[in-house]
Parts: structure tokens; C-alpha cells; sequence
């Protein structure tokens, strides 16, 4: 066969391949959407689920799975940072660092059941935090750190040494020249990783059975004490999220428009999903250009 | 953005004191005496003893992997940072020996300047990245910050291509307005000797010239080093020569008694391109 033919049968060979997976990909989002949009009202995402009635909503779902996200991104971001710039320019080639390095894979592989029953049995039992936000956060912010740790990691490495060596040279020490020229630069890569783990965090339901609960109290919309029982914002109520809800509502649901809620919510989630990933991307534009240009 | 008058500057400089030491030569401002830089086992730059004289262009030349770059990065100590690599010998800056203890590292670096061989613009605006050493060192007024970025952007020759633009992206500008920018990054410094690192082979022909007439100019204020490989350039911008091989100065002298008249073969072999 001549180079030409074979190239050209390469070529068909990858738009073969992408044409799968854009049919799979457009297919799943289709079906979710034709028959989930249908059923979003504003009533839907506004009012609480009804046990035995139909017409309920997923009000308090959607907001328990927006509060988690936050929780859990103010818990691993700065911790993964941290971490992140350690690997990437303190660790020296040593043992214990290669050490770290592998627990870090082996952590990312952990399938999230086990790390719903890890935090069960440690943020839920042993710190006595109960089915919680918080127990919830902490877990999926375990679940996340190797992500979130690596990226940041690559996002660092990947500014070029004449960078550090320029700050240096204007009598930067190492931590100035980390925080006022390595971050800024490696803020897009950083931002990505957030978003990323965002979709992990929305999408989550196994890891949050067991530790932020599949119930949520009667919640007051309008009380904002975050030490209130009834409060959206207290930390320590059960919530139960808009994955463990289409979960919960396709495992035991007895309302009647199970199906139909568990489309809505479906939809719902992937919609939220976009909305954040769009959301954070002109974010971290708008940071970088606000650093970039004064 | 409209042009503010220049107003005078004024950073926290603790000049290092002036100090007698025996073999320091007061004509110069920065004298090497014996210094050895070793990677690992290696010698890349072997007893070299040097003076460079105040504002005066000094050029290193020599073929490639002669230990020119190396000699220059020490001179700022940027190669502390590298990992197996061990200096010896002194380095006297106004008369203080570099490698004492006593002395900090970062306030070297703010006297003694550096532009490496590609330009580094940080991803940050023109205005900023001009700005950046100056905030670094206690200047937070605005005024005065937008003094000393005009100040220093008219030093190198920038100030009229970028004026209109200063708070956009230094990541826009041509290698050669680049590379200027890094170069009146180092001058917002306020240092008194800038150390030039190949400052224009990744350049085209007119930046090259453009950087060239700047060096020019800067000498001055500033005493230059700088490292080269073009003779043309050694011989356009310097006022003196060291010529290295293997990690050796052979031959040191004025640019015109250099390139006229070589005292060691070697060297004219070089010059005369038949060796590197």
C-alpha cells in the first residue's frame, strides 16, 4: 500500500472514531434532554419533592448539590494548591516523595463507594458529624485532592524555568516568585482542574449515601443563620443532592411521576453542570485578564 | 492613557557599603578573582579573574559550552539555585566579596540586573510587568509607579511603541519589543550593572540593531556585561573583550586591540571564525 493510501485510510479510521463518539455523546445528551426539558418548571425547581403526590419538585436537591460543591471547593482547592505547589517546586527526588506520588495515583483510582464507607465511618461515626453537608464535603473533597493535587502540579510545572529564573534575577525570592508570577500563569490549568472536579462533585451520588444521607429536613428559604436547624446553610443538616436523588426516586420512588421527575432531575443536573463550567471558565478569564492587564 | 511627568523616584535602596579589600581595584565596580564553577565534577569556568570597569561594555565571547554563560550567571548568583553546582573563588561587587555570609542575595540581584538570551515577558500587562520589581520593593503609590514605568520603558526604548497600550497582555508584543521590556524591567530596578545573556540571537536583524543602539545608550548609567556570539556585535557594542575557551579567559583586553590586534593565536583564530 502507498503512503497516500494509507494515510487516507488513517484518516477515514479517526473520523470513524470521533463520529462514534459524537453520535454516543450527542445520543446520551439528547435523550436526557428531550425527555427531561419537558418537564422543568419553575415550580420544579423551586419546591420541595412530594412523597405519594405527584407534582413535586427538586428545590431543595438543587441547592443541597450547589452548597456541597462550594464546601467541598473551599476544602480542596487551597489544600490541593498547597499541595501542588509543594510537588511541583519543593519536593526533591527522594523516596518518600515517589512514595506520595504513588498513594496520590492509587487515591484517584478509589472507586467512590469506598470512600463513602471510609467517610461513613469516620466523618459520620467517629467525628460525630451525622448525615451532613459537611460530612458530605469532606468526603468528596478526599475524593477529589488527587485530581484536583495533580493538575495543579502540571498547571505549575508547565510554566517554563525561564520564568522562575526571571523573578529570581529580579531579586524575587522563591515564594514571591511562586505567588506573584508561577500562580498567575498557571491559573488557567488550575481553573480547569476546579471545573473538572466540579462535574465529579455534581455527578457524585455513591460517595454521598452513606455520608451526606439521602434526606433532606424541611428547610427555610428564608432563614440564613447557618447555626439554625432549618437553615439552607447549616452544615450539619442531612441534604441529599440531585444525583442521589435520581437515584433514590428510580430505587424506592412511590410517586406516582417518578419517572417523569427523575427525567426533570436528570436534566436538570446536566444543565447545572454546564451552567457551573461556563460560569467558571469566564470566571477565571476575567481573573487572568484582570492580573494580566493590571 | 495620558503620559505623567516624571517625578523622582524613590526606592529603599540599602547600597552595600563600600569596603576595602585587598584585591579589589576601585576603577571597577565588579572584579571576579579566581573563580572556579564546578557541575558536579565538571569545571565549566576555571580561575577566571576579571574586572569590569564602570560604564563600560564588557562582552564575552568564545564558542559555545566555553563557560561565558555560566561565568555571567554566577556573577548574580543564579546559579545557587542549581543543584551541583559549587562556586569558588570571589566575586567583588563596590568592593564586597558576593559569597559572604552577611550579604543578601536578593539585594544583589536588585543591583545586579539580568536579561536572559529569550525573552521573558510574565503573563501580566506591559505597565505590570515593568512595575513588578518596584512593587516588590515598597512602591505602592500609583503616581509614582506610572513614573517609573514611563521612565524606564523611555530608557529601553519602548515607551513610544507601547504607550498607548501599557495595561494590555506583554505576551502581545513582538520578541524585540519583548525583549526590551524585560530589559527596562531590569532597569525599573534602579541596579548599576546589568549582565546580558545573548540578549539578542532569538531577534531579527532590526530588534537586533535596536537592542544594540539601547546598549549603547545605557552605558552611561550601567556598567554591561554581556555574552555573544556574534563578533560583529562584540565589536559594534563593547568597550572591552574577554575571550573564553574551555572555561578559561585567554585573552582580556580593549575591543579594538582584541579585534586589530590579538596578542594569542587562539583568539584570532576565533575572531577570524576558525574555531566554533
Amino acid at each position: 500500500m502507498s503512503a497516500k493510501s494509507t494515510d487516507r485510510l488513517a484518516t477515514a479510521g479517526l473520523y470513524v472514531i470521533v463520529g462514534i463518539i459524537i453520535t454516543v455523546l450527542a445520543g446520551l445528551l439528547g435523550f436526557v434532554f428531550v425527555k427531561g426539558i419537558p418537564q422543568l418548571s419553575w415550580q420544579f425547581i423551586t419546591t420541595p419533592p412530594q412523597i405519594f403526590k405527584e407534582g413535586g419538585g427538586v428545590g431543595p436537591q438543587l441547592f443541597n448539590s450547589f452548597y456541597l460543591l462550594v464546601l467541598t471547593l473551599m476544602i480542596a482547592v487551597p489544600i490541593a494548591i498547597g499541595a501542588g505547589i509543594y510537588l511541583a517546586e519543593y519536593a526533591r527526588d527522594h523516596w518518600i516523595i515517589r512514595c506520595i506520588r504513588v498513594l496520590i495515583e492509587v487515591l484517584s483510582s478509589l472507586p467512590s463507594i469506598v470512600v463513602g464507607l471510609f467517610g461513613f465511618l469516620f466523618f459520620v461515626l467517629y467525628m460525630g458529624w451525622g448525615f451532613s453537608i459537611l460530612s458530605g464535603a469532606f468526603a468528596l473533597s478526599l475524593f477529589n485532592l488527587p485530581l484536583l493535587v495533580r493538575v495543579v502540579e502540571q498547571s505549575i510545572r508547565n510554566i517554563p524555568k525561564s520564568q522562575r529564573e526571571a523573578g529570581w534575577a529580579l531579586g524575587f525570592s522563591k515564594w514571591e516568585t511562586i505567588t506573584t508570577i508561577i500562580l498567575p500563569a498557571a491559573l488557567p490549568g488550575i481553573v480547569t482542574g476546579v471545573i473538572l472536579a466540579s462535574g465529579r462533585v455534581f455527578g457524585e451520588a455513591a460517595a454521598l449515601i452513606y455520608t451526606a444521607g439521602m434526606s433532606t429536613p424541611i428547610i427555610d428559604f428564608t432563614n440564613w443563620n447557618p447555626l439554625s436547624p432549618t437553615s439552607p446553610l447549616n452544615p450539619f443538616r442531612p441534604a441529599e443532592t440531585l444525583a442521589v436523588h435520581i437515584w433514590k426516586i428510580n430505587g424506592e420512588g412511590i410517586m406516582p411521576d417518578a419517572a417523569a421527575i427523575s427525567d426533570g432531575a436528570a436534566a436538570l443536573l446536566i444543565i447545572s453542570i454546564l451552567f457551573f463550567n461556563f460560569t467558571s471558565r469566564f470566571i477565571g478569564n476575567l481573573m487572568f485578564k484582570k492580573m494580566g492587564a493590571n | 492613557m495620558q503620559s505623567v511627568a516624571l517625578q523622582p523616584v524613590k526606592m529603599k535602596t540599602n547600597r552595600v557599603k563600600l569596603v576595602d579589600s585587598p584585591d579589589f581595584h576601585r576603577s571597577s565596580v565588579l572584579q571576579t578573582t579566581d573563580l572556579s564553577v564546578y557541575y558536579g565534577g565538571h569545571c565549566a569556568v576555571n580561575e577566571v579573574s576579571l574586572s569590569f570597569p564602570k560604564q563600560s561594555v564588557t562582552a564575552l565571547i568564545g564558542p559555545s559550552g566555553c563557560g561565558k554563560s555560566t561565568f555571567l550567571r554566577s556573577i548574580n548568583r543564579m546559579n545557587d539555585d542549581t543543584d551541583s553546582c559549587r562556586t569558588e573563588g570571589k566575586i567583588y561587587y563596590e568592593g564586597v566579596d558576593l559569597h559572604s555570609p552577611n550579604v543578601n542575595l536578593h539585594e544583589i540581584r536588585k543591583q545586579i540586573g539580568m536579561v536572559f538570551q529569550r525573552p521573558v515577558p510574565f503573563a501580566k500587562s506591559i505597565f505590570k510587568n515593568v512595575a513588578a520589581g518596584p512593587m516588590r520593593y515598597g512602591v505602592k503609590d500609583k503616581r509614582e509607579l506610572q513614573g517609573i514605568v514611563e521612565e524606564n520603558l523611555k530608557k529601553a526604548a519602548l515607551w513610544e511603541e507601547v504607550k498607548d497600550q501599557l495595561h494590555t497582555s506583554a505576551l502581545r508584543l513582538s520578541g524585540g519589543q519583548q525583549q526590551r521590556l524585560c530589559i527596562a524591567r531590569a532597569l525599573a530596578m534602579q541596579p548599576s550593572v546589568l549582565l546580558l545573556d545573548e540578549p539578542a540571537s532569538a531577534l531579527d536583524p532590526v530588534s537586533t540593531a535596536k537592542i544594540e543602539e539601547l546598549i549603547s545608550q545605557l552605558k552611561k548609567d550601567y556598567t554591561i556585561v554581556i555574552v555573544t556570539h556574534n563578533m560583529q556585535q562584540a565589536a559594534r557594542v563593547s568597550d572591552e573583550v574577554a575571550y573564553f575557551y574551555m572555561g578559561r579567559v585567554i585573552e582580556h583586553g580593549s575591543t579594538e586591540q582584541i579585534f586589530t590586534n590579538p596578542i594569542h593565536e587562539q583568539t584570532a583564530h576565533y575572531i577570524n571564525g576558525h574555531i566554533g
